[in-house]
């Protein structure tokens, strides 16, 4: 139809570009031709409906994304068809842009290779290169030759080596290589495997023992580091510590002031690499804190309710039993403070330092059971560690629990068969740090203060469904901030009376 | 030909400056959607095709030599992104052995969004019955210029939705003046008959034809 009439005329008239003369030339036409005038008319509403169309808002980011897209293209190198030219400016720039990032990378790795040599040289090199022994041996000190071999005889503690006995003042040392809780038996400490460290021989082996390569070893039997020491001279010297005046104990404690405890030297006695062995030392991490040791000796005719007595003091004193120490570890060789070589178990408890009194009297309310402070001591044990482990442990388990074994609709219909079922409990008694009512719940209050302030975990609906009805609220939630209050770990030395013991004081 | 705040955009991009290349996308982030929406007729495959549009944009700006002005340069840009994609739409579809499409193009039905022209008229306010009869000559619309050939859809675009100059049409689509004026009077003629084809349900080529830009513009309504 539409080719019987003049296009550019019609379309010279919708677009309105059309003179006076054209205009009234196709209005004449389409006055005559119904059909013209009609498709004119219909191509104008046409017209003007497209220009009707409302403009969209586009995606939020498009631009943003385009430009992520082709920074990313440009670092990735990809091969990119629309690459600028070698003579185009822009190109330039990214050419120059991608040899900056080439060096960067190179640098980078130079780096890296630098540091891994340094920590390699650190780690292979002889701690005690011959300057260093011959120093020691003037200082009367050296291993028995001029160079430290796998197979130098050690000294025997005490044995030329004024270092050694000097840090029998720092009895702290004795926990800090060995461990924090050490259990002897047939005349050898072995640590009870809560502290990473290594074995430590007791001292009297190492007499006779030869020396290994360990540099850590020879650094021990050289007195730069406190060797492990029995549990009897770990308290007599515990002893004088006390016995030693508060500003010498001060200075005592000053001198110990790594908080992993693995500089143990007095300064005077360090040899020249020894400031650059401490710089090598691992440094102690942030979370781990100095704590207080004390060693109470319980003497009790009833053990099991001295421990009730104690879970639940703990329970009612925002105190925490240690995680992960056995509450059962009999400790059978400890003659030198039990003269009746009685079988006692040590229960530890992490409290602030003000609530010990508090403890002791509770312990001494009940007839026929003492409870006396045996020692105290300063020790650097990784507490928060420990805490931290457990909180982990216990969340990752929360969040298994969450996440595999129930549904929001299984939850509403378990909770409506058994209106006491609270699954968040549930999963706390799967968690297997979480080894006494009161550890768990400040378990819970961790992973509330955890989800909250990270992603609202499914763990937390369990927990609004049912935490009014059976978790009691504490108004001081546990956390790991509130950890850093127990700087005191008490050892409840728990010794049940003997039988004669009961019968002379039944007498 | 860029107009001063584009020439001074330009030379700061050229000097490094990529601030300057992502206010320049921004400014045109809106026109350049809309003239892909127009042509591709649906949001998912415009957005896209934007998106490509703009990294093109991006990577050969440094080839734009001023002969038309910047955004026209980026709308071209944009109108071939788009053209392309359509063909290459076009090619999946007859290639696809699915039936339910009968071959004559259109996306994915089920995942189209709901219809473009219904969508848009959502915004406006009018009466009840007012609203309805709006509706349904915008879907109409939508889908008769999704059912005109891809050269005529972009004359029409640039012409009526973007309301460029001839001259402006012709540096875009790279046409005389002449031929653009030809090709937008035989669009304006496709389309009416789009128009009436859809408005006539009892002519079966009306029907396919209403059907493929229906399913083209996301409608299955």
């Amino acid at each position: 139809m539409a080719d019987r009439y003049d296009d550019t005329l019609i379309l010279g008239y919708l677009e309105g570009d059309l003179s006076d003369a054209d205009r009234a030339r196709l209005e004449k036409q389409m006055a005559e031709d119904a059909a013209l005038a009609t498709l004119v008319e219909r191509m104008r509403d046409d017209r003007a409906a497209m220009r009707r169309l409302p403009t969209e808002e586009p995606p939020m980011g498009l631009a943003d994304a385009a430009m992520s897209m082709e920074e990313r293209s440009m670092l990735l190198g990809d091969p990119d068809p629309a690459a600028p030219r070698a003579t185009d400016p822009a190109g330039e720039e990214i050419r120059r842009f991608r040899l900056h990032r080439t060096a960067s990378y190179l640098a980078i790795a130079a780096l890296v290779v630098i540091c891994g040599g340094v920590v390699l040289v650190s780690l292979t090199t002889d701690p005690w290169p011959e300057s260093g022994t011959r120093w020691l041996n003037e200082k009367g000190l050296a291993l028995g030759g001029d160079q430290p071999s796998e197979t130098a005889p050690v000294l025997g503690v005490g044995e030329s080596m004024p270092a050694v006995s000097k840090s029998k003042t720092t009895p702290a040392s004795e926990e800090l290589l060995a461990g924090t809780i050490k259990e002897r038996r047939d005349g050898q400490t072995q640590p009870l495997g809560r502290v990473a460290t290594s074995p430590a021989p007791a001292a009297a082996d190492m007499d006779a023992a030869p020396a290994t390569a360990e540099p850590g070893r020879r650094a021990v039997a050289s007195g730069l580091m406190a060797p492990p020491q029995p549990r009897d001279e770990a308290i007599e010297s515990m002893g004088r510590a006390r016995a030693m005046a508060p500003a010498t104990l001060e200075a005592e404690q000053d001198r110990s002031g790594n908080e992993m405890g693995l500089a143990q030297m007095p300064p005077p006695t360090v040899p020249p690499r020894a400031n650059e062995l401490r710089a090598l030392a691992p440094q102690p991490q942030r979370h781990v804190q100095r704590v207080n040791t004390v060693v109470v000796d319980v003497d009790t005719k009833d053990a099991q309710r001295t421990r009730a007595e104690v879970a639940d003091w703990v329970t009612s004193n925002y105190a925490i039993i240690e995680p992960a120490v056995s509450e059962n570890a009999l400790l059978t060789e400890e003659r030198g403070i039990d003269d009746a070589a009685r079988p006692h178990e040590t229960l530890t408890v992490l409290v602030d330092e003000r609530q010990v009194p508090q403890l002791l009297n509770r312990l001494n309310e009940r007839p026929g059971q003492r409870a006396n402070l045996v020692s105290d001591q300063t020790s650097a044990t990784p507490v928060r560690l420990e805490l931290q482990a457990a909180v982990t442990s216990a969340l990752d388990e929360l969040k298994r629990f969450s996440a595999d074994t129930l549904s929001e609709d299984e939850l509403a219909e378990r909770i409506a068969m058994d209106p006491d079922f609270d699954p968040l409990t549930d999963s706390l008694s799967m968690a297997p740090s979480a080894t006494t009512a009161d550890q768990a719940e400040a378990v819970a209050i961790e992973a509330e203060a955890f989800a909250s302030s990270r992603e609202r975990t499914r763990m937390l609906n369990y927990r609004s469904f049912t935490r009014e009805e059976s978790l009691p609220v504490r108004t001081e939630p546990w956390s790991l901030i509130d950890a850093a209050n127990f700087t005191t770990r008490v050892e409840l030395r728990i010794k049940p009376a003997t039988p004669s013991e009961t019968e002379s004081e039944e007498q | 030909m860029a107009n001063p705040s584009e020439q001074q955009l330009l030379e700061q991009i050229r000097g490094g400056n990529r601030t300057a290349l992502g206010l320049l996308l921004k400014a045109q982030e809106r026109r350049l959607y809309n003239v892909c929406l127009r042509m591709v007729s649906n949001r998912d495959d415009a957005a896209e095709v934007c998106q490509d549009a703009m990294l093109k944009i991006v990577q050969s700006i440094d080839r734009y030599r001023g002969e038309a002005a910047l955004s026209t340069w980026m709308i071209r840009i944009a109108m071939n992104t788009s053209i392309s994609h359509l063909r290459k739409r076009r090619l999946r579809q007859t290639v696809s052995l699915d039936g339910s499409n009968n071959g004559r193009g259109g996306t994915d039905a089920g995942n189209d969004p709901p219809s473009l022209g219904l969508a848009l008229a959502d915004d406006r306010e009018p009466g009840p019955v007012s609203r309805v009869e709006t509706d349904e000559m915008l879907d109409r619309l939508q889908r008769a210029i999704a059912g005109i050939d891809d050269d005529f859809r972009a004359v029409l675009v640039l012409r009526d939705i973007d309301e460029m100059e001839y001259q402006q049409v012709a540096d875009t689509l790279e046409l005389p003046i002449g031929t653009v004026k030809s090709r937008l009077f035989r669009a304006r003629l496709a389309l009416r008959e789009q128009m009436e084809k859809l408005c006539d349900p009892s002519a079966p080529e009306a029907e396919s034809r209403g059907q493929d830009a229906g399913v083209a513009s996301g409608d299955e309504s």
